[in-house]
C-alpha cells in the first residue's frame, strides 16, 4: 500500500493488526526482519516538499520525498541536508535514493556527522501517525526551541516502531559551510557474494587501532566521525573496543545487538505507550 | 504528603548528613522559586546531596513517604522549573560540582551535574577547547540546569543548544534508579532518550552527572559591530546574511531603546542616528590553514550585505580588547535597562528569522497601542526574540498593559511559526500558552514521552504540560523574567 496523505495513512493503520512501515528500503539488509509477511506501508508516495525557506534554513517535507529530491530543490538555494554517501565497504551507497523518513528512521551513520551533525541535530519537528491513527504534531519551525518535550527527536533511529513519521521540519545547512570528507579507503581483498556490512564507531582514541583491524578488507572510514564501514566474510567479526558500537548488514538478528539493560527497559516502555500492541514495524528491534 | 517537616528533616538527615539538609523559614524562603519570580512556593526541606547515590536515596525516600521532589541547580532558570510546587524536598546539586574526568584524546569531559557551566570550559581552554553553549549566566548556571532548560546563548546559532553537545547522562529515575544512558561514542542504535532528557525541565528524572562533547576554539574570529538608521534595516538584513551561505557564530541585535539605556548606565556611544545595531561575529575551527583569511573574507561579505541595507557603520575589531568592547554593549545592555525603570520584563519567543522584520514592527505597534516602553536585545540570528518591558510595576495600569501587550507577542510568534520560547522553557511560566501551539493531541503525544520515564506526579510536578489539576496558583501578573 503505497499513500499519498497522511490521511490515508491514518486508515491504512487503523485497519491492519500488523503493518510494515518501509520508505525505499535502501538500508532493508540491516533490519532483523529479513523477511515480512506482514501488509507492507511504503511511504514513497506520500512525497513532496511542503515549504522551503532558505533565508530561515529551513526545509518541510513529506516523510516519502527522496532525499535526492529535497537535495535538488535545497541546492538552487545554495542549501543542503549534510550527508554525504557512504560506502558499503565496497561500493558507494547512494543514500539519495532513501526517503527523508525512512533514513532518519535509520540515522544510519554518514561522513560529516563530526562536523555537520545527524538527524537529531536537523530535526525541527514532525508529523506522526501514531499506531491507534492518532495525527500527531511536536516541533516548530524556529530553529531554536524549547516549547514542550522534543518527541520528534525519539523517532531518530526508532526504525518505524513508534509510528509513521508522515512530514518533517528539517533546518538546512549552507552547502559552502560543508568540509571535504577526507575517507580512508582500503580497497584490498574482494567482497564474496556472501559479504556482510560492519559498521563500527568507536572513541577516536580508538580509530586508528579499529582501521587497522580492517587493512585486509575493502573499507572506507572517517577518522573525523571515528567511524569505519568494512566488507566482512559472513562469519567473521571485528575486535571490539570500549564503549564502541556495531551495525551490520545481513547477519539476522545479529544486525543489532543492543546489551544495555537500562536502554532496552526503556525501549520496551515506550515501545508500550506507543504501540501497545505491537503494530508497527513488529520485530524491528527483536527484543520488543 | 501527610508527613510533618520535622519528621522529614530527620529522616533525609539519616540518608545523607545533618549539613546536607536546609529546613526553616529562611531556607524555605531561599528556595521557593528561581529566577523567575512571579509565583513561588515553599518546600518543606532542601537536600544538598554529593553524589548519584546520595540523590538516589533521597528521591527513593520521597517515593516511599509519596514527597513531591523537584531539582535544582543555580536557580537562574527563567519559567520556574526549578519552583517546587506542590512543596516537599528541593534536591539542589550545589554540592555535585566537581569534573570526573576529562578525556582530550577523544575530546569530551564527565561532570557532575552542579558544575558551573563556564569552569567546564575553564578547565580545558589551555587545551584549546571548549564546552559550546554559553548562556549569559554561564558564570554560574550548572551543567544539569543547562541541561535541563536545553539552554542556548549567543553562540547557539553556529554550535547549537545544549542537546548537541551532551553525549551521555547518569541520572536518578523518578523512581531512585540510577540510569546511565548514551555514552561517549554518540549515535549508537536505540531510541534517542538522551535527547530527549535534554529539555525535559527535570521531569523525567534527576541528571546528576554527564558526559559533554569538547569542542575546538576557533582558531580566528573577527566580530563586527553595524550600525543601522531603521530597524527595518537591520531586521531584513539578518534574513540575508544567512541566505548568502555564511553562518556567523554569533549574530545578536540591539534596538535604539538599549542604545540609550547603555548611555545613561555606561556613557557608550554610537553613531549619530543609530536606531539598530548588529553584533556579528565570525570564526573558524583549526584546519588545514586559512582559517584567517576564511574569517576575514566572511566578515566582509557581511559588511558588504549591511551597507547593501545603509548601515551607517561597521566597526571590525581589530584585537581582542577592541572585540570585548564591542560586545559591551550585548553583554551590558539587560544591565543597563535598570537604569529605565524599577521593573523589567523580558519575554522571550522565537520566529523564523525571516519574519524578523514583521515582528519587531508588531512589538513596537503593540507596545505603542497599550502605551508601554519596550527596547529589545536578542539572538536575531535565532530569530529568538527578547522584547523587555520597562514600567513601574506598582502602577496597577502599567502591568496590565504589560500583561496584555506579552501575551500578544508570543501569540503572533506562534502564528508566525515559532514558538512561545526559544531558549528559557516553559516551566510554570508558559504552561496555559502551549496549547497555542498544540492541539490536545499533540500535548497527549508529549505526555506519553513523559510517560516513559515519569509515570507519577512526584518528579517535579506541575511543569511543562498544561494539567487540569492546577497546583500552582499562577498569578499571571506578567510573564517572563522580572527584576
Amino acid at each position: 500500500m503505497r499513500p499519498t496523505k497522511t490521511s490515508d495513512v491514518v486508515e491504512i493503520i487503523r485497519a491492519v493488526n500488523q503493518v510494515r512501515i518501509v520508505g525505499t528500503q535502501t538500508h532493508k539488509d540491516f533490519s532483523l526482519v529479513s523477511d515480512s509477511s506482514h501488509l507492507v506501508l511504503g511511504l514513497e508516495q506520500l512525497s513532496g516538499i511542503v515549504d522551503l525557506s532558505p533565508e530561515d534554513q529551513v526545509v518541510v517535507v513529506k516523510g516519502g520525498t527522496s532525499l535526492g529530491l529535497v537535495q535538488m530543490e535545497l541546492g538552487r538555494y545554495g542549501q543542503c541536508l549534510p550527508l554525504v554517501e557512504w560506502y558499503d565497504g565496497y561500493a558507494p551507497t547512494n543514500i539519495q535514493t532513501g526517503t527523508v523518513a525512512g533514513s532518519l528512521s535509520m540515522n544510519m551513520p554518514h561522513y560529516l556527522e563530526a562536523e555537520c551533525g545527524n538527524w537529531r541535530d536537523w530535526i525541527l519537528g514532525m508529523t506522526v501517525v501514531l499506531a491507534d491513527g492518532t495525527i500527531c504534531k511536536s516541533g516548530s519551525h524556529a530553529v531554536k526551541n524549547v516549547a514542550g518535550y522534543d518527541v520528534h527527536k525519539l523517532f531518530v533511529g526508532s526504525r518505524g516502531a513508534l509510528g509513521c513519521v508522515t512530514e518533517v521540519i528539517l533546518r538546512t545547512s549552507p552547502v559552502k559551510s560543508l568540509p571535504d570528507p577526507v575517507v580512508r579507503a582500503n580497497r584490498i581483498g574482494k567482497k564474496h557474494h556472501d559479504c556482510v556490512t560492519w559498521i563500527q564507531k568507536v572513541a577516536p582514541a580508538f580509530f586508528d587501532e579499529a582501521w587497522n583491524n580492517c587493512i585486509e578488507f575493502y573499507a572506507s572510514g572517517y577518522p573525523n566521525s571515528s567511524t569505519i564501514w568494512c566488507s566482512l566474510p559472513q562469519d567473521c567479526e571485528l575486535p571490539r573496543f570500549p564503549g564502541d558500537w556495531v551495525i551490520r548488514s545481513g547477519c539476522g538478528e545479529k544486525n543489532l545487538q543492543l546489551t544495555d539493560p537500562t536502554q532496552i527497559a526503556l525501549m520496551k516502555r515506550a515501545k508500550a505507550i506507543f504501540d501497545p500492541t505491537n503494530k508497527l514495524n513488529p520485530g524491528e528491534w527483536g527484543f520488543m | 504528603m501527610a508527613i510533618a517537616e520535622s519528621t522529614m528533616v530527620v529522616e533525609l538527615e539519616k540518608i545523607l548528613s545533618p549539613g546536607q539538609v536546609l529546613s526553616g523559614p529562611a531556607a524555605q524562603r531561599a528556595y521557593d522559586c528561581d529566577a523567575y519570580s512571579v509565583d513561588r512556593s515553599k518546600p518543606m526541606c532542601i537536600v544538598l546531596p554529593e553524589s548519584t547515590e546520595e540523590t538516589a536515596a533521597v528521591v527513593k525516600w520521597c517515593v516511599a513517604n509519596q514527597v513531591p521532589f523537584t531539582g535544582r541547580g543555580a536557580g537562574t532558570g527563567l519559567s520556574g522549573g526549578a519552583l517546587p510546587a506542590k512543596g516537599g524536598v528541593v534536591v539542589s546539586t550545589k554540592r555535585m560540582n566537581q569534573i570526573l574526568e576529562i578525556d582530550l584524546p577523544n575530546r569530551c569531559l564527565k561532570a557532575q551535574a552542579g558544575i558551573a557551566n563556564k569552569r567546564l570550559s575553564d578547565a580545558v581552554k589551555e587545551h584549546g577547547l571548549h564546552f559550546a553553549p554559553d548562556p549569559s549566566s554561564q558564570s554560574v548556571s550548572t551543567l544539569g540546569g543547562n541541561i535541563a532548560e536545553n539552554a542556548g546563548g549567543p553562540h547557539t546559532l553556529k554550535y547549537g543548544v545544549t542537546a548537541q553537545h551532551i553525549l551521555g547522562v547518569t541520572m536518578v529515575s523518578p523512581e531512585g534508579e540510577i540510569w546511565e544512558l548514551g555514552g561517549k561514542v554518540p549515535g549508537a542504535p536505540g531510541f534517542d532518550f538522551v535527547s530527549l532528557i535534554v529539555g525535559s525541565e527535570g521531569t523525567v528524572g534527576l541528571v546528576t552527572e554527564a558526559w559533554v562533547k569538547l569542542t575546538p576554539l576557533p582558531a580566528a574570529v573577527q566580530t563586527a559591530l553595524i550600525a543601522f538608521p531603521t530597524i527595518r534595516d537591520a531586521t531584513e538584513t539578518v534574513a540575508e546574511i544567512i541566505a548568502s551561505g555564511v553562518i556567523p557564530a554569533a549574530l545578536e541585535m540591539m534596538d535604539r531603546g538599549i542604545l540609550v539605556a547603555l548611555e545613561a548606565a555606561f556613557g557608550l556611544k554610537y553613531p549619530e542616528g543609530t536606531m539598530a545595531l548588529l553584533l556579528v561575529e565570525c570564526d573558524k575551527a583549526p584546519s588545514a590553514g586559512g582559517e584567517h583569511e576564511i574569517v576575514a573574507e566572511e566578515i566582509a561579505k557581511v559588511a558588504s550585505i549591511c551597507q547593501s541595507h545603509n548601515a551607517i557603520d561597521v566597526s571590525i575589531a581589530q584585537n581582542e580588547a577592541e572585540r570585548q568592547k564591542l560586545w559591551h554593549a550585548r553583554k551590558k545592555g539587560v544591565g543597563a535597562m535598570g537604569r529605565l525603570a524599577p521593573s523589567i520584563v523580558t519575554h522571550d519567543g522565537v520566529i523564523p528569522r525571516s519574519k524578523l522584520p514583521e515582528m519587531l514592527d508588531f512589538v513596537y505597534e503593540v507596545a505603542a497601542k497599550h502605551g508601554v516602553n519596550v527596547a529589545n536585545l536578542f539572538h536575531a540570528g535565532d530569530g529568538n526574540l527578547h522584547p523587555c518591558f520597562y514600567f513601574d510595576d506598582r502602577d496597577p495600569k502599567q502591568v496590565e498593559a504589560v500583561v496584555e501587550a506579552g501575551e500578544e507577542i508570543v501569540r503572533r510568534c506562534v502564528e508566525l511559526g515559532g514558538s512561545v520560547t526559544g531558549e528559557h522553557g516553559v516551566g510554570v511560566e508558559k504552561q496555559d500558552l502551549l496549547p497555542l501551539m498544540f492541539t490536545s493531541e499533540d500535548l497527549r503525544f508529549q505526555a506519553m514521552a513523559k510517560q516513559i520515564f515519569n509515570d507519577g506526579e512526584l518528579c517535579n510536578p506541575c511543569k511543562v504540560l498544561p494539567t487540569d489539576k492546577s497546583c500552582v496558583e499562577h498569578k499571571k501578573r506578567w510573564r517572563g523574567a522580572a527584576w
